[in-house]
């Protein structure tokens, strides 16, 4: 009698990847597994049917820098490029990538599961969004290999419907804003049950010229405020007093319209926005 | 070490069938056939009785035909390999009745005036009255070794490895339960400090179930509890629920006060008189309100039982006596600092049993002291300035708020059970002057051994080298009074004492036997509420300053003052390590959620994603050397708990400008209260 | 399942189920005393080990995961020189740690030192906040800390 357990696969190129894809009906990639313990916890774990582990792709861990962008391999830990990248990437970044999770857990959480993981949307995917990161993925139903450059939104809004596939390589642009902020509520490290809000801003004589804002509420859900930015370019930055009443109103409007929202996180993400603006 | 590092790699695990539902009938237990080396062991299957026995409490051992909460041990599956019983388990099936639940149970209530009783009663048409309630925060028993058991067979011995103190209970239990010879089994505790028998009741019963399968298979069992068994169907220290009802008369002073308490004991009550009375003694310890009504009601639930913990309820009574003074304080406009020092009890008061207090207590000096050093009055005064401004136009993204409590904490068990207070010492003297101590005390560190040496030697006049310990290494009681420190030392002082004026009339060896009793004088009567209660009792200040981020929405503590007493210093260290460890726990019990359940079932995800405190405040403890320096050593104990919550509700209270009641204080609750302050 | 594991220098044979955690492989089939399997999310730490030296938690990670790769727990620098020296600095410090945590963070203040001699403030915090055992307070904790490093490097021998 054939024991019933997982199987594991650990392809050495991408090629054998997709013939175990072709083999198997059911698969499950992993990269770090961090998620998937989290999600999967309980003593005993329940496992899909076949595991892949791509650590052993030598294509998922290559680093490409240029003047404009550094490309990070999908299986690039988040401790590597905090490591590798403190003096290049806008302190924000790195600071974003400090708070994602202790240590030992960053050693083995990579940047592409950070992504392409739909059941707990991380808490850097706001700060991915304003500083407009850009994606490589490759379909593995199909039978070739394709790689394609998306950007986060164009992959985010298509991921539900997407099957298979496997996001290769990250390309993260090196943006030095002149004004940014990245904040998370709860105490160091919380996951669940808090929002994480990312936000750049461009200022000319302390004008608002572009301002890009994203919100993660409770790791379930990505918020882009892309009409409350709109509203607020050309404020001057830090807002005065008298057109904070107003403001409250018009991001109020904004977010009774976005449905699931906690009447005591509406108030939070008000706070941030406001928060950010005052230029603390 | 702990216990389950003894365990072999070939020694049987158990694995508990729980109940899953509240409470109701078993029908049915359908068991598969089981493989060979494996067994199920059920209520039939035990020996001797099926109940642990605690004081006059029963707590059943596997449920016979009725459970009584979610979780409740039905079964005891016994078998080699840990994932084979995991196989079993889902194989068996229980069929319940459910029993609809009725009113909870109410087993016992206790009731006492303080002050004059004539005057309680509503002759006197009330003025003005206020009314409220308070709820405190239940939480998980939290010990520092998990408790988990290894049994052991050697030859006809039957070793149990598990962590406990009150081992005598322990092996009387056993013997009952499993019918062992007495004499046979063996209980070692590899981690020994006194300090941390919280998780009595799950040490005890996991000592048991791999005594019972080790009995009945004839091999080396372990238990090791998953972190689901430690959460969830652990014993837990339930809230308190306080409701409270001041009575002014028509010149504003406080006429009268009647609180009614009542308390969750879970399916199986343990130690319930004992709770009930440290509730009362704590509301009622050191602020001058007398014509005080109290009662409390203890009821049975469909919970997992109640545990004990090292402060048995005083801290939640201490918590809502600050907070109720805190009300009093509003009501009346009076300054915080000040209605504090003018109302707390002094040398030559009466204490709330009636009787005078001839020492002086420190309470007062600490308190300003703290006051002064957390400069609270000016803090105090500019945040309510700046409350009070509401309609100004400054923005404050942080809301900032101060608190400041006193408390005690008393060490003894105040009931009066027998059970609890029996520890002797006998002291001999030898004709070579040769000193033998014997008792039944744990020697956990070197200071407490140090200070008992230079008792003896000051005392008997003899050398340092003369001196043996011989220790039973066992306390007849669960350890919730520092009984080292409060116990043990006054009775090695009494002894020598004893044998010091015997010295030159009677011939050697002398010997002196002393145990705990009390002075015919002053003969502690609960139920005449008369006496004083405690043996010693240690004294704390403290002040709190919170923050809350407009953005957070949680209530963070920024700075932390406390000053304790604790009569003579044995280790300054050691002292200030146990204090910023409680504070730590302190902040935890207040301000983690538990885990809830719905529809009779544990929320998996609520339970495995709790929230982590990752609370670093600036803590600043200043330790008071007793005021002569003539006072022994007193315990710690629960300091910390006792003082540290009422003065952070004061500051998260103020911080809102809002009243609180129920804890731990929700965002949704805080959102509420700050958006009526916005602009 | 059947693989081989390289723990602590040596090759172990083990035939465990495949959804086994790496932490409860270590800590209740092979009965290595020092990892801890407990809250199976990776959040208290007491399961910390080292794979290809960088600490992780292995209750986060697959058993089968751990095949070919090199795995240190707390028993394999029992017996260096470096061990005690740490242990030095704790008892100095009164650092009386629980039998839950102490290995955990005895083996990551080793990692650290062993990568890094001299510990920053950055460095402290991150062996602290790893392990979330409330048993040490924060403070003590840091002074052993910094004493451990001093030690480790002979300076006070």
């Amino acid at each position: 009698m054939i024991k019933k357990g997982t199987r594991f696969y650990t392809p050495d190129t991408l090629s054998e990847l997709k013939e175990i894809i072709y083999k198997e009906q059911e698969v499950k990639l992993l990269a770090g597994g961090t998620s998937l313990f989290r999600k999967i916890n309980g003593d005993t774990l329940v496992l899909p049917g076949v595991i892949i582990l791509l650590e052993n792709i030598p294509e998922l861990t290559k680093e490409n820098r240029t003047e404009r962008y550094f490309e990070f391999g999908s299986m690039i830990t988040i401790q590597n490029i905090i490591d590798n990248c403190k003096r290049n990437f806008a302190p924000v970044l790195i600071d974003a990538l400090e708070k994602n999770a202790p240590f030992p857990v960053r050693n083995i959480s990579t940047i592409g599961a950070a992504i392409a993981n739909n059941d707990i949307k991380s808490d850097l995917l706001p700060l991915f969004y304003v500083f407009n990161v850009k994606v490589e993925v490759i379909n593995l139903r199909d039978k070739k290999i394709k790689a394609r450059w998306e950007s986060l939104t164009q992959y985010l809004s298509t991921q539900d419907n997407r099957g298979l596939h496997l996001i290769t390589r990250v390309r993260i642009p090196l943006i030095n804003p002149a004004y940014y902020q990245y904040f998370k509520t709860g105490f160091k490290y919380n996951l669940f049950n808090e929002i994480s809000f990312a936000a750049i801003a461009d200022l000319e004589k302390g004008n608002i010229s572009s301002l890009s804002m994203a919100f993660n509420i409770n790791n379930k859900k990505i918020i882009r405020t892309k009409d409350i930015d709109a509203e607020l370019i050309g404020k001057h930055i830090p807002i005065g007093l008298k057109s904070r009443e107003a403001l409250i109103q018009t991001f109020n409007d904004n977010l009774n319209r976005i449905e699931g929202l906690e009447d005591y996180q509406k108030f939070q993400m008000i706070q941030i926005i406001l928060h950010f603006l005052e230029a603390f | 070490m702990l216990p389950l590092d003894y365990a072999t790699k070939k020694s049987y695990k158990i694995l508990i069938y729980r109940s899953t539902i509240k409470y109701g009938k078993i029908l049915k237990i359908e068991i598969p056939p089981l493989p060979e080396n494996y067994k199920v062991i059920t209520y039939k299957d035990l020996p001797g009785r099926n109940f642990i026995k605690l004081e006059e409490y029963k707590i059943p051992v596997l449920a016979k035909d009725k459970v009584h909460y979610i979780g409740e041990p039905i079964l005891l599956l016994v078998g080699p390999k840990i994932a084979e019983l995991k196989l079993l388990y889902k194989q068996i099936n229980v069929i319940y009745e459910n029993i609809e639940i009725s009113e909870p149970e109410i087993f016992y209530t206790k009731s006492v005036n303080i002050g004059t009783s004539e005057v309680v009663k509503d002759v006197i048409e009330n003025y003005k009255s206020l009314t409220g309630y308070i709820n405190t925060p239940s939480w998980n028993i939290d010990s520092k070794f998990p408790h988990g058991s290894f049994s052991k067979r050697d030859s006809d011995m039957l070793t149990n490895y598990v962590s406990t103190i009150w081992t005598s209970k322990l092996t009387e239990n056993i013997q009952a339960i499993t019918e062992y010879d007495e004499k046979k089994i063996n209980i070692v505790s590899p981690v020994i400090t006194g300090e941390y028998e919280h998780s009595l009741l799950e040490n005890f019963t996991s000592a048991i179930f791999t005594s019972l399968a080790a009995n009945i298979l004839k091999k080396n069992v372990l238990f090791a509890p998953t972190s689901e068994d430690h959460f969830l169907y652990s014993s837990q220290i339930y809230g308190l629920s306080f409701l409270w009802k001041i009575n002014f008369n028509d010149s504003n002073i406080i006429q009268n006060i009647e609180i009614n308490i009542k308390m969750d004991c879970g399916a199986y009550p343990i130690f319930v008189e004992e709770k009930a009375l440290r509730i009362i003694h704590g509301i009622t310890s050191f602020y001058k309100h007398r014509n005080i009504k109290i009662t409390v009601t203890a009821y049975r639930s469909f919970n997992p039982p109640s545990g004990i913990s090292e402060d048995l309820y005083q801290s939640d009574a201490l918590f809502f006596s600050e907070i109720l003074n805190n009300k009093i304080i509003a009501e009346s406009g009076a300054d915080q600092l000040k209605w504090r020092l003018d109302n707390l009890l002094k040398k030559g008061y009466k204490n709330s049993s009636n009787s005078v207090i001839r020492r002086e207590i420190p309470l007062y000096d600490m308190l300003k002291n703290i006051g002064i050093l957390s400069d609270f009055s000016r803090k105090n005064s500019s945040i309510k300035l700046s409350n009070n401004r509401k309609s100004s136009i400054i923005h404050h993204s942080i809301k900032r708020g101060i608190g400041i409590s006193v408390g005690y904490s008393g060490n003894n068990n105040i009931s009066n059970k027998k059970d609890f207070s029996s520890s002797s010492i006998t002291i001999q003297l030898e004709k070579n002057n040769k000193v033998d101590v014997y008792g039944n005390f744990l020697i956990s560190n070197l200071e407490i051994y140090n200070e008992w040496m230079s008792v003896i030697i000051s005392i008997l006049d003899v050398k340092e080298d003369d001196i043996t310990f011989f220790s039973t290494n066992e306390y007849n009681t669960p350890n919730f009074e520092s009984k080292n420190i409060n116990i043990i030392t006054p009775l090695i002082k009494q002894c020598c004492e004893d044998i010091k004026s015997r010295r030159f009339k009677d011939p050697l060896p002398l010997k002196s036997i002393k145990s705990v009793r009390r002075k015919p004088g002053n003969v502690w009567d609960p139920e005449k509420w008369k006496g004083s209660p405690y043996k010693t009792s240690s004294f704390a200040a403290c002040a709190v300053e919170v923050e809350i981020d407009k953005r957070k929405l949680i209530p963070i503590i920024k700075e932390i003052w406390l000053e304790v007493e604790v009569g003579k210093i044995l280790n300054k260290n050691s002292i200030l390590k146990t204090l910023n460890r409680d504070i730590n726990r302190t902040i935890k019990w207040l301000m983690e959620s538990k885990p809830h359940m719905e529809n009779g079932k544990w929320d998996r995800n609520d339970f495995y994603n709790r929230t982590f405190i990752y609370a670093k405040p600036v803590i600043h403890i200043y330790i008071n050397e007793s005021i002569k320096g003539k006072t022994s050593a007193k315990g710690i104990g629960t300091l910390v708990r006792n003082t540290l919550p009422s003065a952070f509700i004061q500051g998260v209270s103020q911080a809102l400008s809002a009243k609180i009641n129920s804890f731990p204080v929700s965002r949704d609750k805080i959102c509420m209260e700050l958006k009526k302050d916005e602009v | 399942m059947k693989f081989n594991i390289d723990l602590n220098g040596k090759e172990y044979e083990v035939d465990v189920p495949s959804n086994l955690r790496l932490s409860q492989l270590l800590g209740m089939v092979m009965t290595r005393k020092s990892v801890k399997h407990n809250c199976g999310t990776g959040r208290c730490g007491y399961c910390l080990v080292l794979i290809d030296n960088t600490p992780i938690y292995s209750c986060l990670y697959p058993a089968y995961r751990a095949q070919g790769k090199k795995i240190i727990t707390l028993e394999a620098i029992l017996q260096k020189s470096e061990y005690s020296n740490i242990i030095k600095g704790f008892e100095l410090a009164n650092v009386d740690l629980c039998p839950n945590c102490a290995p955990a963070r005895i083996l990551l203040t080793y990692h650290q030192l062993e990568k890094n001699r001299e510990l920053t403030g950055e460095m402290i915090e991150n062996i602290i906040d790893t392990i979330t055992c409330d048993c040490t307070d924060v403070s003590s904790l840091k002074e052993a800390l910094y004493l451990a490093a001093n030690f480790y490097k002979g300076d006070f021998d």
